[in-house]
């Protein structure tokens, strides 16, 4: 009898155990899906200046202390990422690696321009400890307040001829390149791009 | 008291502690800066901080490892466990919950919440029942199948927990944006 129970217990537990382990394998795959299907764009915001208007010329301090010029008109053509950011933000952080291979692969036309605000002393150990010499990095409030920029972390895409040609909060990779894609397809957001997926279908069918 | 049940919570709280120690010294850095922007000690004092908590961390391994129970262990294990959820209440009273909550395991990446204070409370009221007497009795081979299966259990379903909570800032953006 004490045997058959002990066999059992055993067994139950190895079942409890195994059980355990695939709620937790479940749980993190829920979680993976939620990431992947959450908002397939980045949301657009309706505040600040719109999509297709003229980016308002801003002039910013740079981290190190030189005056940096952002919307308006470019000489070069070159259109510009703006990403606000900030140290404490931790989706900031998750997206960073993200942001620098963007960079990387759109470098033959794009600028990438960290934002951020507050006292210099709260950003310079944040740049150091994320490797973030390689980008210009401003502190201007006003900035964030011309693009009425409420939530982190939050991106506007200018082009050369200082139009913005994309912008919202930006919480994935996907929601990233969304903007660039909206840029390549002339698209101001997803909503735009659903509109005209459905008016191809209609004229399909007719 | 029965042992079997003080020994699978002192279990898992050593387990849990140890994640939290090896989540700190894997990255000091990112400790410091976390520390920071909790903004509740002056930051002068914020390195003694830092040493103090990793000493109090290490130190719930040493005391929790023994034989026999001990509640100096516990008691110092269960007023960790509350000094993080204050901290962080006292962070989501100012309104400061898009911070880095500095907590192992997934559940504090996109910022503080109360369920990371819930969840510290229970932890730490499962360190302080610990201190009721524990009954003298020898364990036994199945005492101990139980108690290593049970800290294995409870560690899985504290995984999913901490899982859920993680996902429930992407599930609500997923509703909200439906």
């Amino acid at each position: 009898m004490t045997t058959a129970l002990v066999v059992s217990n055993v067994i139950l537990w190895v079942l409890v155990v195994a059980l355990a382990g695939i709620v937790a394998a479940l749980v993190r795959q829920i979680g993976v899906l939620y990431e992947r299907v959450a908002p397939a764009g980045a949301l657009m915001v309706a505040r600040g200046p719109r999509v297709g208007e003229a980016a308002p010329l801003v002039t910013a301090q740079a981290i190190d202390g030189a005056p940096r010029e952002i919307g308006g008109v470019r000489a070069d053509a070159r259109s510009t990422l703006l990403f606000f950011l900030s140290p404490t933000c931790p989706v900031c952080k998750q997206l960073l690696p993200a942001l620098r291979s963007a960079a990387q692969h759109e470098r033959a036309w794009l600028d990438v321009v960290l934002a951020s605000d507050g006292p210099r002393a709260e950003h310079e150990p944040f740049v150091r400890a994320e490797r973030l010499e390689e980008f210009p990095y401003v502190l201007s409030a006003p900035l964030g307040i011309t693009y009425e920029v409420a939530k982190l972390p939050y991106a506007v895409l200018i082009d050369g001829a200082g139009i913005v040609r994309a912008k919202g909060l930006v919480n994935t990779r996907e929601h990233l390149e969304s903007l660039f894609e909206a840029q390549e397809r002339g698209l101001a957001s997803i909503q735009d791009f659903v509109r005209g997926g459905a008016e191809m279908t209609e004229g399909g069918r007719a | 008291m029965d042992p079997v049940i003080d020994h699978t919570l002192r279990l898992g709280l050593r387990l849990l502690f140890a994640a939290a120690l090896v989540h700190k010294l894997r990255d000091l850095g990112a400790f410091r800066r976390t520390l920071d922007a909790y903004r509740l000690v002056p930051a002068a004092l914020v390195p003694v901080a830092l040493t103090l908590v990793v000493a109090l961390e290490a130190a719930v391994q040493v005391l929790l490892g023994g034989r026999e129970p001990n509640p100096a262990g516990l008691v110092v294990a269960g007023s960790m466990l509350l000094l993080y959820a204050g901290a962080i209440a006292v962070n989501l009273g100012r309104g400061r919950d898009r911070i880095d909550c500095g907590c192992v395991g997934a559940a504090g990446r996109d910022g503080l919440s109360w369920w990371l204070v819930g969840r510290n409370v229970v932890l730490a009221a499962a360190a302080f029942a610990d201190l009721a007497p524990v009954a003298a009795r020898e364990l036994t081979a199945v005492d101990r199948l139980t108690v290593a299966a049970a800290t294995c259990a409870l560690a899985g379903l504290y995984v999913a927990a901490d899982g859920l909570v993680a996902n429930a800032s992407a599930y609500r953006r997923l509703r909200e944006a439906v």
